[in-house]
């Protein structure tokens, strides 16, 4: 064969294998709505910058007729490209070609990306679209799935790992997206679970559709299985690129300065009455993280899941920061089980990939009740301390209203290592909410007053003289608990110095095989 | 955004740059406006820019306070309740029997953890039963309505 023959050969195998299962197969996959493989992949770099490896590798399985079906790439393209010019790498799996299963030999593709993701340093993107492991193969297949879970929990914490979800993915398959720090999925055509409606219905007698037992809505609101849900692939594609402009490439950069127009001492005077007069009165904090940020762009994480509290990235004077921040406008509030988890793993996230931390503090404290208890909230609650007290990232925290109790302690106080805790001048921070206080207080006092009316009236001036004496900031700020009482119409500025003169911030914790968070 | 304060040939110049889109600048100079088209290649890029969706609840700035699941597995498959999120007590019912919601309606006002909390409707329907009047106190996860 002429050189020249085999140059052609080549250039024949190679849009071959670009083909996947071939042409009915992506036909198929566009009138379901969903994209190829490699069109999510070029949707996702930066043009022209995709790189595919392994474009030659089939499967190695001589069961049930198997040997005579082979598609070159194996049912998963691998690679790496660049995203705002900086290395990625993907696997995208490729619906066409067996259903997107998982073999021994895909299985071997995606580790080797995984490796090199973790030698170079760089993020690593999974697109998933799977009907699971390749019965076929067997033993081989789960074999598959272990080594990606190993290399997911080896790289957790050293690259950021994002998966998203756009076809199905059930049984072990699961797990892999589960270990990564970032799940997304899209409203339609994308489902989650461990065990299938068939099996649900078989085992448990429960009717159930795909939809209700692991769709985007359920995972994004019920569950917090994923982070983000997106309206189709095209968005959660982009969302990706944006969540990526907030990290680093690893654990031991920082993640990239934004050259910023929005000056950074913009004063909001909106900001001086956003808190109502009345305490009882909610008010909507995303309205004060969109005002102080930088051009107010905030990429919220976990929109749909324990709204009570609301975590995202966002930029001070250009740099990537985590915000944490209370929602009085949802529940009050307060943290439960599923918001201190929700906090506590936004947290750690920062801190392992030097993300400084924003907390913006309106909780009235811990909601009460015996199904938080049964539910574990003293675990939990546990979390999102230990979280705060082992971050050493750059901590500013902003009390804007009632910090109560327990729930005061666990959002990033002073005492665990805040760097910067200011508050503004409606702040009430205390051990608990002024009748409560009083009762337990005054309670024998209270019970030798017969008359109605007259209890009424102590109990009251009680209340009052409590709320002058505690229901503000400067208790706190007289024993340097608070650092600052601000203006509201400076925040901004204030948080922007604060985290200015912390980039030299050098703490370490003592040296540990790891930390056993309550988990 | 960025301000220059200039001395050419012995006259000041105070150039306030107010907007930068592509290659079109907004500025001010001495007070004047200009637009000036800078000689600049334009990079664009596929990542988006982050705008701020408006609330999906119609009811203002106070919201969402719901919980649907069904009442329980012996109860009729088309009852539905609306559970209490929190512990408190219910200041005002704003529906009563027979009456029809649409998706994001106030239905109550109840107080807990010392806050006002409205509990709005998740999706449309009618009002079978008003399980909690005004003043009663209510555990969380007790039924505040049956909807069908």
């Amino acid at each position: 064969m002429e050189n020249q023959q085999k140059v052609k050969n080549l250039i024949d195998l190679r849009s071959q294998a670009r083909l996947g299962g071939g042409e009915k197969r992506i036909a198929s996959q566009h009138t379901k709505g969903k994209f190829t493989a490699r069109e999510r992949i070029d949707m996702l770099l930066d043009e022209g910058s995709f790189e595919e490896l392994d474009m030659f590798v089939t499967h190695r399985c001589h069961n049930f007729g198997l040997e005579n079906e082979k598609y070159m790439g194996d049912g998963v393209v691998t690679g790496h490209g660049t995203i705002d010019g900086r290395t990625v790498y993907v696997f995208a799996q490729d619906f066409t070609v067996f259903g997107g299963s998982l073999s021994e030999t895909n299985a071997l593709k995606i580790c080797k990306v995984m490796d090199m993701a973790m030698k170079m340093g760089c993020p690593f993107i999974g697109i998933n679209d799977s009907g699971g492991a390749r019965i076929q193969e067997g033993v081989t297949s789960l074999a598959g799935y272990a080594e990606i879970f190993q290399r997911n929990i080896m790289a957790s914490g050293v690259i950021p790992q994002i998966s998203a979800i756009f076809g199905p993915c059930a049984g072990g398959a699961v797990y892999s997206p589960a270990l990564t720090d970032f799940v997304l999925m899209t409203e339609q055509n994308s489902y989650m679970f461990v065990t299938g409606p068939k099996v649900v219905k078989s085992v448990t007698g429960e009717d159930i559709t795909t939809e209700d037992l692991g769709g985007a809505d359920v995972h994004a609101g019920k569950s917090g299985v994923s982070h983000f849900k997106v309206e189709n692939e095209e968005e959660g594609l982009l969302m990706i690129r944006k969540l990526l402009s907030y990290l680093p490439q690893n654990n031991l950069e920082d993640a990239p300065l934004f050259d910023t127009n929005d000056p950074i001492d913009r004063i909001e005077d909106s900001l001086n009455t956003i808190v109502p007069n009345s305490p009882n009165l909610p008010y909507d904090m995303k309205n004060v993280i969109h005002t102080i940020v930088d051009n107010g762009e905030f990429l919220e994480v976990h929109r749909n899941y324990a709204r009570n509290i609301i975590v995202g990235f966002a930029r001070f004077n250009g740099t990537s920061t985590g915000i944490i921040a209370n929602q009085p406008n949802f529940l009050a509030g307060v943290l439960d089980c599923d918001a201190s988890r929700k906090a506590a793993r936004f947290v750690r996230f920062c801190d392992a990939f030097n993300i400084p931390i924003l907390t913006l503090v309106d909780v009235p404290g811990f909601l009460p009740g015996s199904g938080q208890e049964y539910s574990g909230i003293i675990i939990h609650g546990a979390k999102l301390m230990f979280a705060y007290g082992e971050a050493t990232v750059p901590k500013v925290t902003v009390t804007l209203r009632k910090s109560y109790g327990g729930a005061h302690d666990v959002m990033s106080c002073k005492q665990l290592r805040g760097d910067f805790n200011y508050a503004w001048p409606s702040a009430e921070i205390a051990v608990m909410g002024a009748s409560g206080a009083i009762e337990v207080l005054e309670g024998r006092t209270m019970s030798a007053i017969v008359n109605p009316d007259e209890k009424a009236k102590y109990m009251a001036e009680q209340v009052a003289d409590y709320n002058e004496k505690f229901a503000n900031p400067y208790q706190a700020a007289a024993y340097g608990y608070i650092d600052d009482v601000i203006e509201p119409r400076n925040t901004r500025f204030r948080i922007i110095r604060a985290f200015e003169t912390l980039q030299t911030k050098k703490v370490t914790n003592p040296l540990k095989k790891h930390s056993n968070i309550p988990l | 955004m960025k301000k220059f304060d200039f001395n050419i040939n012995g006259s000041d110049y105070n150039v306030h740059i107010k907007h930068i889109e592509g290659d079109i600048a907004e500025l001010e100079v001495n007070g004047t406006p200009y637009s000036v088209k800078m000689k600049q290649e334009i990079k664009s890029t596929k990542t988006p820019i982050l705008v701020r969706k408006e609330a999906q609840s119609k009811s203002g700035d106070r919201r969402v306070l719901e919980n649907m699941s069904p009442v329980s597995s012996g109860a009729k498959p088309s009852s539905k309740a609306i559970k209490s999120p929190l512990p408190g007590s219910v200041i005002k019912v704003l529906v009563s029997e027979g009456d029809s919601f649409k998706e994001g309606d106030v239905l109550m006002v109840m107080e807990s953890m010392k806050m006002e909390n409205n509990i709005l409707a998740e999706r449309s329907g009618t009002i079978l039963k008003v399980c909690a009047p005004a003043g009663k106190a209510v555990l969380q996860d007790e039924v505040l309505f049956e909807v069908n």
